[in-house]
């Protein structure tokens, strides 16, 4: 009986090996999001960058990125994506505050997005 | 009177024979020492199932009183069980939730000692082959540009070949080298898909139910560094054995993954910041 199993056994093991293999790396451009982003990482990027005075503070007729609830209309219908991310037009370069986001605030804010704007 | 000399020359010589290359058992009294694999395989016919589990950070950022020292975090958790084909051959397979980039894994391993050491003949020590490979269960990220993007079906898999050698000197003392091979089908920009690593573990029994495990794996690769943000794997456990087949392993590691496949290529947390880890493993041994 293991004779049998050991004959079974070892060329599918060896075949899933050879068949099964690649040789592959992310491109540059590619994002590693090692750990899931929640809210939490990125309240302090969007309040800086978009929540001060005359912007998404809430004061004024914009919506208040200083909480989640303010943002969420515009994280579900995919416009905070197209702006930050496609446009790359906010925040505005004649803003009061941030008129660009860093590479690091914009990875952050993109593996936010691959953990469907996680709230928690 | 020659005939019962010749007899009891000949019986004498045989047991002394025997003796002097006798089978050295239990270097380890289990298949896993903290994170590395030890040389002991499961004898033929025996099944073990076993449940690992790996805590959050006892301290650190992760850690202290709002997470009751990580105790209320599992970084991960491993269920599984491993089988006994001879007694010089085990396979296992687990499903193991996953701290690395590569979630939802199903692990398979195979086992197979090559030598047992023996006392007085001529194998010193014992060697131990590992093969593993792991396929990530996970569903694929829509985004692009993620280890879990999967745009090839390959990209859920990883792979682990290691040799184990290992010596008792003895019932109080055993130590175990090894160096392995993993393997990522995928992995980030400028990181290479071969990781090359060694490994040094020891047994400190005190007696003959406990014992003191210590674990140390090191990836050998230019961008492993500290600076990097990487660090070696280090694990030190207690081994009990309740009786009944029972082996109760507490242990603390700054490693979050359980299988080799995790843990080597992606240990970022680190010792000294506070980053290590309660885990246990409890494993049940069943005569099939």
């Amino acid at each position: 009986m293991t004779t049998k199993i050991k004959y079974i056994l070892l060329p599918a093991i060896a075949s899933i090996l050879i068949m099964a293999c690649s040789k592959d790396q992310l491109d540059a451009e590619s994002l590693i999001c090692e750990v899931p982003v929640v809210y939490d990482d990125v309240r302090d990027v969007i309040s800086a960058s978009c929540g001060y005075t005359e912007c998404h503070n809430g004061l004024g007729s914009l919506d208040n990125y200083n909480n989640f609830a303010g943002l969420e209309s515009h994280l579900s219908s995919g416009r905070f994506s197209s702006r930050v991310f496609i446009a790359r037009d906010m925040p505005p370069s004649n803003a009061a505050g941030a008129t660009s986001l860093t590479e690091a605030e914009l990875n952050v804010l993109k593996c936010w997005e691959q953990n469907g704007f996680s709230e928690f | 009177m020659q005939r019962l000399l010749t007899a009891v020359c000949f019986i004498t010589c045989l047991t002394f024979g025997l003796s002097a290359q006798e089978v050295v058992y239990q270097t380890f009294k289990d298949t896993r020492i903290v994170n590395t694999h030890s040389i002991e395989t499961l004898k033929a016919g025996m099944m073990d199932f076993r449940v690992g589990h790996r805590f959050g950070d006892i301290a650190g950022e992760g850690g202290g009183w709002k997470t009751l020292y990580g105790l209320e975090n599992a970084a991960d958790v491993a269920i599984g069980f491993d089988f006994g084909l001879t007694d010089q051959w085990m396979v296992g397979i687990n499903r193991a939730k996953g701290a690395g980039p590569l979630r939802q894994n199903v692990n398979t391993f195979t086992k197979f000692r090559l030598m047992q050491q023996e006392e007085g003949g001529n194998k010193p020590f014992s060697i131990t082959v590992l093969a593993a490979g792991t396929v990530s269960t996970q569903a694929k990220t829509p985004t692009q540009g993620s280890l879990s993007s999967f745009d090839k079906g390959a990209h859920r898999l990883s792979y682990h070949l290691q040799v184990l050698f290992a010596k008792k000197f003895s019932p109080y003392f055993s130590l175990q080298g090894g160096g392995a091979w993993t393997y990522r089908n995928i992995v980030p920009f400028n990181d290479v898909n071969d990781l090359v690593s060694v490994s040094l573990s020891s047994r400190i029994n005190f007696t003959k139910a406990l014992g003191v495990v210590l674990d140390f794996n090191y990836p050998i690769s230019e961008l492993r560094t500290t600076e990097n943000g990487y660090y070696p794997i280090v694990g030190i456990g207690l081994e009990w054995e309740t009786g009944g087949g029972h082996v109760f392993l507490i242990n603390l590691t700054n490693a979050e993954g359980i299988n080799e496949t995790d843990y080597l290529p992606y240990t970022q947390t680190n010792w000294l910041d506070g980053e290590y880890r309660l885990g246990f493993t409890i494993a049940r041994l069943f005569k099939l």
